[in-house]
């Protein structure tokens, strides 16, 4: 803790970072956007950002615009093939590195199904402690806290085939939370989840991150991105857009071309104006109906 | 017209026997576009299959323009009347060429040759994918949402006139989405009855004109949209939702602004509450 | 609809029998097995059943649920019952029919070969329906452990049996939906010879092995993120420590196998 603010090292640091598949290998398929994307085109094309301690980043972006490849470099899963990518202040190019910054950088993917070692929730927990070489007793104590965390406790000892889509995917989370890491990153963890799924994460990971966690989420559901405390939009590899959600979401061209969507509130605005409805173009549901309010009353 | 004519479904399980359907009824009338919402356990799937004769009902019967598909010659020509596309049916791409793949269901209806290339043709056409283009190409070198229409295709097909989509949507980004959404309107408008399980109530909103929720394997709630997403307090009850644009009048609504019910989409959303505005203006005005 | 295959069938319980170790659990089975085949009379067999039927009252798991658990072996039961009644052709005759001769011999024999599979298939229930697979692996893999520096790989093949055990659920849901998709595009599946039969199924194959080749890529994404680096320098969540009741337990089982030995 006292080292964050003695030395403020960013949790994450991507400089100007490329990446190209190489020919003939087709993007690991994920489970629902199973992307091959065309040899030699850049999946990362000169992408910089930092994370600093506690921030909430959402990285949005269409199927296919390289948000994963970017998700899968931050712990060392894949490697820059130019620039650099410093995780907790380690280079993520040096494989005797790989090790530690998977231990700082826990990383939730979209399939729960495909994340999961055994068949009993509170074993697979304590897979990444076993990895870490916790002690015993510390084990037992982190897988506690962690499932606690996801408010899965009551589920220690079932089998995860039994449990919903939802259900699942806080267990992975709580497998990486047991390891203690510095920054919880989440590719799409929404996307094979039904509604009510999808909320129970949005809620575990803000409560994380208010926690102090810090949070890098993958999504393009705007819903969880409007949680997020700066949006970043890629596309094609690149760094289109950053900033404030609200400020992120004006650019709603911009975002459309890349295929993304607008959030409702923001539509509603755009459509009342076109209605001759004199109200701000960039609000959020609260702030709309605040305004109508106001104009209803004076009407 | 598809009927459910009291029809349950109940299996076993080493916890003893379990009811994912409990007794509907439920008539489909040609034309329809039927929006079935509900978690995940609901029954959503086990309705699905019943319908188009992957499973035998436990109790009741389901009937095809008259015909009860028990009947081993009645669901031996089912799939030519209805198509069923599972969850990502791009699961079930097995081909090494789209056209191939989607040659699939023509050729087990033991169409002839030239036929089943018009098929294909016209499947594809449907799905906006270029012949051109995909005909020749390996399944597994689409991108997501290719890869996803390739597979609608392989479901249409046999021009079946009925067709089931369980969550059609799943895991595409939003331009996938809406592109697949306008395909499948498109579908209902040439006079094609489509069912739809989604959790997107906005989706179901849009294209629907009949909603169907079930819960714990009971269907609580059928009617239209409006009629549906009007109990918006008791979708909220079984933790399911109503469309951002019912939700956001609701809230409007209940901090004293004055609205219609039964808004549903975006532009009659805003529709009323210009017209409220300038209704309140008018009579102040007066 | 959850594939609800019960691998092991396991009852959870507390209980002594579930409380014991693995490796306990694991040297008894072997033990009871012995005694099965060394008692060479009812006598001795009637030993074994009575401590069987005591380890059954420990373990606090429902008859009814052990006779679920024996149901689907229960066909092989039947073989010695029936290849023994009827076959027998020595000893003295008790029952003729035509062809049909029963003889006290062959009666004997039968009882005895049913007792004594019957024992065989409880010992082995009455382990999987006390123990987790999970436990299963995890003890087997401790007791290869010896042989780890033999080259043994015994993390990583307690490892693969874990995954294994969890995969194939899920494997067997992926197929049924597989085939049920290309089923409802007309394919039919249940007729023709046997190359007919098999060439149906490649609709079927393909898509499970693509899907298969993506879910081991993703675990291995996942797994490796989770640190996963081999068997070395890993803690275990479950320690094994053997306590008191695992000696009594390996203790009573030695005296059952000596009185078997010398006794009976």
């Amino acid at each position: 803790m006292e080292d964050a603010e003695v030395s403020p090292v960013p949790i994450v640091e991507f400089d100007i970072v490329n990446y190209v598949y190489p020919a003939h290998a087709t993007v690991p398929q994920t489970a629902t956007s199973a992307d091959a994307i065309p040899a030699q085109q850049a999946a990362l094309d000169a992408i910089s950002f930092t994370v600093e301690p506690g921030e909430f980043l959402a990285v949005i972006g269409a199927n296919g615009s390289g948000k994963s490849t970017l998700a899968k470099h931050i712990n060392a899963l894949l490697k820059p093939q130019s620039g650099r990518v410093l995780t907790v202040g380690l280079d993520t190019s040096e494989p005797e590195l790989a090790f530690e910054i998977r231990s700082h950088a826990g990383m939730v993917f979209q399939n729960p199904d495909n994340q999961m070692v055994t068949s009993i929730v509170a074993d697979d927990v304590a897979f990444g402690p076993e990895n870490l070489a916790v002690p015993h007793d510390e084990i037992a104590s982190r897988v506690d806290d962690a499932l606690d965390a996801v408010k899965m406790t009551d589920f220690a000892l079932r089998n995860p085939a039994h449990l919903s889509g939802g259900q699942k995917q806080r267990i992975c989370i709580a497998g990486v939370l047991a390891m203690r890491p510095d920054v919880l990153i989440l590719d799409e963890p929404g996307a094979m989840l039904d509604a009510r799924g999808r909320r129970g994460i949005r809620r575990i990971v803000r409560e994380l991150n208010k926690g102090g966690m810090t949070v890098i989420l993958i999504t393009h559901f705007m819903e969880e991105a409007m949680l997020a405390g700066r949006v970043l939009v890629i596309s094609e590899g690149r760094n289109m857009l950053e900033g404030a959600p609200i400020e992120v979401f004006a650019h709603k061209e911009l975002l459309r071309a890349c295929r993304l969507d607008v959030p409702f509130s923001l539509l509603l605005a755009e459509e009342l104006c076109a209605r001759g409805i004199k109200v701000p173009e960039l609000v959020s549901p609260k702030e709309l109906r605040e305004v109508l309010l106001c104009l209803h009353s004076k009407a | 017209m598809l009927a459910l004519e009291g029809v349950s479904y109940t299996y076993r399980s080493h916890e003893g026997d379990v009811t994912a359907l409990k007794p509907l009824d439920l008539t489909i009338e040609d034309g329809t576009f039927l929006g079935i919402i509900g978690h995940t356990g609901s029954g959503k799937s086990t309705l699905l299959q019943l319908m188009c004769g992957l499973l035998s009902p436990s109790s009741g019967r389901v009937v095809v323009d008259g015909e009860n598909i028990a009947d081993k010659r009645v669901r031996n020509r089912l799939h030519l009347k209805i198509g069923m596309a599972f969850q990502y049916p791009e699961y079930q791409l097995f081909a090494p060429t789209v056209a191939e793949d989607i040659a699939f269901g023509p050729r087990n209806a033991g169409l002839s040759a030239t036929e089943v290339d018009k098929r294909v043709r016209l499947a594809m056409e449907r799905l906006r994918l270029g012949y051109e283009r995909f005909a020749h190409a390996s399944p597994f070198e689409l991108s997501g949402g290719e890869k996803r229409r390739a597979a609608l295709a392989g479901v249409i097909a046999t021009d079946p006139k009925l067709l089931i989509l369980d969550e059609p949507t799943a895991g595409l980004d939003p331009a996938g989405r809406s592109e697949l959404l306008g395909i499948i309107e498109e579908f209902n408008r040439s006079g094609m009855t489509l069912v739809m399980v989604s959790h997107s109530m906005d989706d179901i909103a849009r294209l629907a004109n009949r909603v169907l929720v079930l819960k714990d394997g009971a269907a609580v709630m059928q009617g239209t949209p409006t009629e549906v997403f009007g109990r918006g307090d008791f979708l909220r009850s079984i933790n399911l939702g109503v469309p951002q644009a019912t939700e956001f009048a609701a809230e409007l609504r209940a901090q004293g602004f004055p609205l219609p019910e039964g808004l549903l989409t975006l532009e009659t959303l805003a529709s009323a509450i210009a017209h409220e505005l300038e209704s309140g203006s008018v009579s102040r005005g007066i | 609809m959850a594939f609800d295959i019960a691998i092991g069938q396991y009852h959870h319980a507390e209980s002594v029998i579930h409380r014991l170790d693995v490796r306990a659990k694991l040297t008894l089975l072997f033990g009871l097995i012995a005694t099965v085949f060394l008692a060479d009379g009812f006598i001795g067999l009637g030993v074994v059943a009575l401590f069987v039927l005591i380890v059954i009252a420990l373990s606090r798991v429902p008859v009814i649920t052990i006779l679920k658990a024996l149901a689907p072996v229960s066909i092989f039961l039947l073989f010695p019952l029936l290849f023994n009644t009827f076959l027998a052709r020595e000893g003295i005759e008790v029952f003729r029919v035509g062809f049909i001769l029963i003889t006290e011999e062959g009666l004997y024999k039968a009882g005895f070969m049913t007792l004594r599979l019957l024992l065989l298939f409880l010992t082995a229930a009455l382990l999987t329906l006390t123990t987790s697979p999970i436990a299963l692996c995890d003890g087997m893999a401790k007791m290869l452990e010896p042989f780890e520096r033999f080259g043994v790989p015994a993390f990583e093949i307690s490892l693969m049996a874990s995954i294994a055990l969890r995969f194939i659920p899920t494997l067997l849901e992926d197929f049924d939906r597989i085939r049920k998709a290309q089923q409802a595009r007309g394919a039919v599946f249940d007729s023709g010879g046997v190359l007919a039969r098999l060439r149906t199924l490649v609709p079927c194959l393909v898509p499970l092995f693509a899907q298969s080749f993506r879910k081991a890529e993703e675990l291995a994404n996942a797994m490796e993120s989770r640190c996963y680096h081999g068997g070395s320098n890993r803690t275990h969540y479950h320690e094994f420590r053997l306590a008191w009741r695992d000696a009594v337990a390996a203790g009573v089982c030695l005296v059952l196998l000596l009185v078997m030995v010398f006794f009976f």
